[in-house]
């Protein structure tokens, strides 16, 4: 469905995984280059866009970002940088941060993915090896021997 | 490589992350963090070392270069000492000394390039792609990665010397990645003595050699220069660039340039003041320009000049004049610019022949600061390197 507002900027309305109805202006949510796409093959012209992998309270988070980079011009952009540096604090850990990422990568926000990975990159640039497996939940699966060889191939990466 | 979400693994209840979103969170780490990281799993190391995350890396190109030292053994015929600094960190200006140190990293002299049992080494060109080739006088041909340690090796058929070895020509190579045919090259010019014709030649793996590709007549030529030990390649805008000398007294007033790929060959103006008409001039590539360097010594004074070439074919515009009466630097017959610091305030300038030597000078104080670098040798090769993962055999 499309709502024309006063302004007469066209309305679009997004639905997340979980049921959740966003309506936004068309040209915030364009910045998404899958809704974008979605927008010209002609998906919104009756009921709203599914989004089946973004949870609502993320896609809030999403809009949020996309509202304020679609009205801001180029002359702010100090004011927009410390802007995106408050919205990833406020996203507060590697977990939201992670769902963040993943959103954006789906929806395809280009700014948006490249802010979310810098600052994950931050969190973990001087953690070991131990600490990123636990963010992640992610298996060690060397053996003994083979972390050794890695460690070995890249003594200086370890000091 | 599989780029599709693979879920590395996941706990219940925990967060997971696809190889895809790894990739991009590493491509915004400093390198040693990356290749710390190849510890986590499987999955990240093969992520890490595939040629897919090498090429997304690079293209990132957000990495800090580095300075690769290596002792130059055709004076110092001792073990290969190989030092790798971040190239900003060598900067004076960096509060903390102690973070300026730990990124200095003398790479195991057990490296591939660096068996003293092999022979005389030499870099051969400048990097490229995070890649350093290196003639060795027994023969070999390497491709050597710095901040990987992954080496390709290559023996030359026999009668086979890269010119920068060789005593009687000793010209400098280029090394550089054709985008046309996506392959890694080495070319090298080569004076006959006779000085009658000048060669181009480029590394063939299947000739196992260097093979000719193009002849110029020798008036192109100039006399392979007895310094050209410490001048690396000049190889900007896709063309080979050297000094000409016009006049029998080595009044050198011209570059010529041969275009790699079209052949083309061509000339451009070097800067002509009379009072450079006795002085050394070295041609190098520096922050990406031509860049041309004037050295003359006086009694008490030792004077230098250096221009670059802002815009191709154009003017030249004077980058500093240097004159110091500085003790260290009195002999020091010949000198280029390396690199500029973080913030362009300073110039990082290597002195070579007798001996080599490193220095900042403050482009507003008019003042040059000597570099100490632990560990480095006396005579060494000083090279700019881009870090990366790129493996030369893919």
């Amino acid at each position: 469905m499309s709502i024309t507002t006063e302004n007469n900027e066209k309305m679009i309305t997004l639905m997340s995984s979980d049921g959740e109805e966003f309506v936004v202006e068309e040209a915030v949510a364009a910045q998404s280059q899958t809704i974008k796409h979605l927008i010209e093959d002609g998906c919104s012209t009756e009921g709203s866009i599914p989004l089946p992998n973004v949870t609502g309270r993320v896609l809030s988070e999403v809009i949020q970002y996309c509202k304020k980079h679609s009205s801001s011009d180029d002359k702010e952009e100090k004011e927009l940088e410390a802007w995106d540096a408050e919205f990833v604090k406020a996203a507060d850990d590697h977990v939201a941060l992670t769902d963040l990422m993943m959103a954006a990568n789906f929806l395809d926000i280009k700014g948006l993915l490249d802010l979310v990975a810098q600052t994950l990159a931050n969190m973990i640039t001087g953690k070991s090896p131990e600490e990123v497996r636990r963010m992640w939940n992610i298996k060690n699966d060397f053996t003994p021997e083979e972390a050794e060889k890695v460690r070995k191939e890249n003594q200086w990466a370890f000091e | 490589m599989d780029k599709g979400g693979e879920i590395t693994m996941a706990a219940a209840g925990g967060i997971s992350i696809p190889l895809d979103a790894v990739a991009d969170i590493l491509c915004c780490l400093p390198m040693k963090s990356v290749l710390r990281f190849k510890a986590v799993s499987k999955a990240w190391c093969s992520l890490i070392d595939s040629s897919y995350f090498a090429r997304l890396q690079l293209s990132a190109s957000n990495h800090d270069p580095m300075l690769v030292i290596l002792t130059n053994e055709y004076i110092e015929r001792t073990n290969y000492i190989v030092v790798c600094a971040d190239f900003y960190s060598l900067d004076d200006d960096v509060d903390d000394a102690a973070a300026a140190s730990s990124s200095l990293r003398q790479v195991r002299p057990r490296s591939r390039p660096f068996d003293p049992r092999r022979g005389y080494t030499y870099a051969l060109g400048s990097c490229c792609n995070g890649i350093l080739a290196f003639g060795i006088y027994g023969g070999n041909l390497d491709f050597w990665n710095p901040t990987t340690d992954q080496c390709y090796s290559t023996l030359l058929a026999s009668d086979q010397t890269p010119a920068a070895l060789d005593p009687l020509i000793r010209t400098p190579s280029v090394f550089y990645h054709d985008t046309c045919s996506n392959q890694y090259k080495l070319v090298q010019r080569v004076v006959q003595p006779d000085r009658r014709i000048c060669e181009f030649q480029s590394y063939n793996l299947e000739a196992n050699g260097f093979t000719t590709f193009h002849t110029l007549p020798g008036d192109h030529a100039v006399h392979p220069p007895h310094y050209s030990r410490g001048t690396p390649s000049c190889f900007v805008n896709g063309a080979l660039h050297w000094l000409a000398a016009v006049s029998s007294d080595g009044f050198f007033a011209e570059i010529v340039a041969l275009q790699l790929e079209t052949l083309e060959c061509y000339k451009l103006p070097l800067v002509r003041y009379r009072r450079y008409r006795y002085c050394k001039p070295t041609l190098v590539v520096f922050d990406g320009l031509l860049c041309a360097t004037f050295s003359k010594d006086g009694f008490t004074r030792y004077k230098i000049d250096a221009w670059v070439m802002k815009e191709y074919g154009g003017k030249w515009t004077k980058l500093f004049n240097l004159t110091t009466s500085v003790d260290c630097v009195i002999y020091h017959k010949y000198v280029y610019p390396i690199a500029y610091s973080r913030n362009r305030d300073k110039v990082l300038l290597y002195f070579f022949f007798p001996d080599d030597f490193l220095g900042w000078y403050h482009l507003k104080r008019e003042k040059l600061i000597p570099v100490k670098i632990p560990g480095a040798p006396r005579s060494f090769q000083a090279i700019l390197c881009q870090p990366s993962l790129v493996n030369y055999q893919s």
